[in-house]
């Protein structure tokens, strides 16, 4: 097998919160907590869990938006957090990243085709003529039309403003493509043509994904690995098909149960559907996080964080009561 | 029948119309929209990116700014006009009996002010409680949105918390004065299935209490199935679809709605090809002739091509606007 497009090794953020109204007093709050995983070249990895477990603070400190507490980030095999300002604008050309909200992330004052074909400046490709066809040929590839070109942000809807914010990222050819929510906010055949659009490009430019939503059925269609977080940790890693037919760990099993029907008739939740709240992640059990939660739960668990183990080929999975 | 008679909607819009005067013409974002929703009774609102939602509940509250307007319609709350009342009489009602959630969870809350007091605001202004009940009142309602810590967490600012977690706290907020009618713009975009469930029930909750009702825009069908009591599809500036909730997804008559759920379906099930519906949105600009689904629909006749079609009763509760109404049917391929 080549060599991986990134390697991620016990890669850590603490954030420092406030604790009420004591100025002083801080707690720590890990976001993210030893996470390990390859993104190989060419391959979607979805990202699954719940509010709050981490998702995009991940996705954040894969492109250092965030400077880690802790860890390695490999691209290509060099140590990301070792290069200079300059190689690290090099680098970014080849990761983009789509926000989870397009609006936030749009500069309000300008032109989307501007904010798209901006990207290409900013990188010093191409002449002028040169990138804004290639804008109006990147909004056409996304579903918008040339006539948007001049639109300010706020004069598009959401779901509009959502595909700028992919056409940007897409427009320099990344090799690493971070998309954070990318297509929630969307509109089911938007989404779809979306979902489309990435299967075309992946075949096309050979582009590797990170691919962070809580839509399990979005992410069982893109994704050829999936991986699993829960309050900062990973849970399971697997092949996609895997995991949907046969997950091991119990929150993915308690995760995959809760999913919503699409059929009105049926407005029951199913038995095996997670249960209880999400502990507070600043103050999270010893051992196992999802300990509070679990049906398999023993001593051991509320003691020990369980390793992560390979119990199948390319299948890895951290609980002690799966073997 | 006559206990139906009886019933007064608490929201009663009809033929809304707001355009945008853009470089090329007229927008026709919301172009006649009528619709009404009794108490204790939850509509939803979906359609394709574009086609007019969000302005039409935007022009409710009056927050188009130029250069859109709202042209015409009327918008009655409680029989009162929204559309015409006083600013003043207008501002009353907002935030206390009437509360809206907006699109964008990471852009609505203020950076600027901590999370305690946004959510308190409105029990200071419209319920009179002091800073102190407020907040206190404001740590129970994070906890039931499903905010970790509240207590340790209400006085950080929104920067602080993940997308899930700020739509959640502006969920909070809007629920704070327990609005007679709620609107949510996408209100669960960013939620994990269990979280949207939560929120689901909570807003079911507070309305078995207080028999209010709930105008929600959501692309998720899921979300629809689970809570919705009438469904209302919007293309193009227009409603093409209105039905009962069963109704729309077992026996959908408009091919845009039956596009929608021939997609929802395939996407649902990683094994079927996705079939989106092909072509773009229509932008409804200038003068519009025919039905603005037709270049996209492969039921299109002549007639649809020319003349506009208006709603129709199919059933005792169930319109559509199209002048072929394909048999549901016919679109199981
Ligand atoms: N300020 C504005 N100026 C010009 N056009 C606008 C403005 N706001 C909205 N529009 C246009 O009005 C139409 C309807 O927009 P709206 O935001 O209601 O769509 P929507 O149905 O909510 O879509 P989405 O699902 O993507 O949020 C779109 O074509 C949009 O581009
Ligand atoms: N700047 C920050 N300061 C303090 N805490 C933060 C900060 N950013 C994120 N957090 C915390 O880190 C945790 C993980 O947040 P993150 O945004 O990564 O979650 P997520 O998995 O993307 O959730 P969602 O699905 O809701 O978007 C949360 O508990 C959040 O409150
Ligand atoms: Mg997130
Ligand atoms: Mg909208």
């Amino acid at each position: 097998m080549s060599e991986p497009l990134l390697q991620v090794r016990d890669l850590t953020k603490v954030f420092n919160v406030r604790r009420g109204n004591a100025f002083l007093k801080t707690q720590p709050l890990y976001a993210v907590n030893n996470v390990s995983f390859d993104i190989r070249a060419g391959e979607v990895l979805g990202v699954v869990g719940e509010s709050g477990c981490g998702k995009s603070t991940l996705g954040r400190l894969i492109l250092r938006l965030l400077e880690p507490t802790k860890g390695q980030l490999l691209f290509e095999g060099r140590d990301l957090r070792e290069l200079t300002a300059e190689q690290m604008r090099r680098a970014r050309s080849d990761m983009q990243m789509v926000f989870q909200d397009p609006n936030g992330s749009l500069n309000p004052a300008m032109q989307v085709g501007r904010s798209i074909s901006e990207t290409l400046r900013f990188h010093g490709i191409g002449t002028e003529a040169e990138r804004y066809e290639k804008a109006l040929k990147i909004l056409s590839v996304v579903g918008l039309q040339a006539s948007h070109y001049n639109r300010l942000p706020h004069e598009m809807s959401g779901g509009q403003n959502q595909r700028v914010g992919i056409a940007r990222a897409l427009i320099i050819n990344p090799k690493l493509l971070i998309m954070d929510e990318a297509v929630s906010a969307l509109d089911v055949s938007v989404q779809a043509q979306i979902l489309k659009l990435l299967e075309e490009i992946r075949e096309e430019f050979h582009i590797s994904i990170l691919f962070i939503s809580h839509d399990l059925s979005v992410v069982n269609r893109v994704s050829d690995r999936v991986i699993v977080l829960y309050l900062g940790r990973v849970m399971e890693i697997a092949p996609v098909k895997a995991l949907f037919s046969g997950a091991r760990h119990p929150y993915t099993r308690g995760l995959l149960a809760s999913r919503p029907s699409i059929d009105p008739t049926k407005r029951v939740k199913t038995e095996a559907a997670l249960q209880g709240d999400l502990p507070s992640p600043l103050s999270l059990p010893k051992g196992c996080p999802f300990v509070t939660r679990c049906a398999l739960a023993t001593d051991i668990c509320w003691q020990q964080m369980p390793e992560h183990r390979e119990r199948a080929p390319d299948w890895i999975v951290a609980c002690h009561h799966v073997d | 029948m006559k206990d139906l008679a009886q019933v007064e909607p608490i929201l009663n819009v009809r033929d809304l119309r707001t355009h945008f005067e853009i470089k090329r013409g007229k927008l026709h974002a919301v172009d006649g929209v009528s619709f009404s929703v009794n108490p204790g009774r939850v509509l939803c609102i979906v359609g394709e990116s574009g086609s007019g939602k969000s302005v039409t509940v935007m022009s409710l509250l009056r927050l188009i700014r130029r250069p859109g307007k709202v042209t015409g319609g009327t918008a009655v709350f409680h029989g009162d006009d929204l559309l015409t009342m006083s600013r003043q009489q207008l501002a009353d009602i907002r935030g206390d009996r009437i509360s809206m959630i907006f699109q964008n969870p990471l852009t609505s809350l203020n950076p600027a002010l901590t999370i305690g007091d946004q959510v308190s605001e409105g029990l200071i202004l419209h319920r009179g409680m002091g800073r102190r009940e407020a907040q206190a009142e404001a740590v129970k309602l994070l906890r039931q949105v499903g905010i970790p810590s509240p207590k340790e967490r209400v006085t950080d600012y929104p920067a602080s918390f993940s997308g899930g977690m700020r739509q959640r706290i502006m969920i909070a907020a809007a629920l704070s004065c327990k609005p007679e009618l709620l609107i949510a713009d996408e209100p669960t975009t960013a939620l994990d299935v269990s979280m949207q469930a939560q929120i689901l029930d909570l807003l079911k909750e507070l309305q078995a209490e207080i028999n209010n009702v709930l105008v929600m825009i959501t692309h998720d069908l899921g979300v629809v199935a689970s809570i919705a009591d009438e469904v209302m599809v919007m293309y193009s500036g227009k409603v093409v679809e209105q039905a009962p909730v069963r109704e729309i997804f077992a026996a959908p008559r408009h091919p845009y709605t039956q596009g929608l759920i021939a997609t929802v379906r395939a996407l649902d099930d990683a094994s079927r090809p996705l079939h989106p519906i092909p072509g773009t949105p229509a932008i409804p600009l200038g003068q519009r002739m025919g039905c603005a689904f037709a270049p996209r629909c492969g039921f299109a006749t002549d007639q649809c091509r020319l003349e506009t079609p208006h709603l129709e009763l199919v059933g005792s509760a169930h319109t559509v606007a199209c002048h072929v109404k394909p048999d549901p049917d016919r679109t199981h391929v």
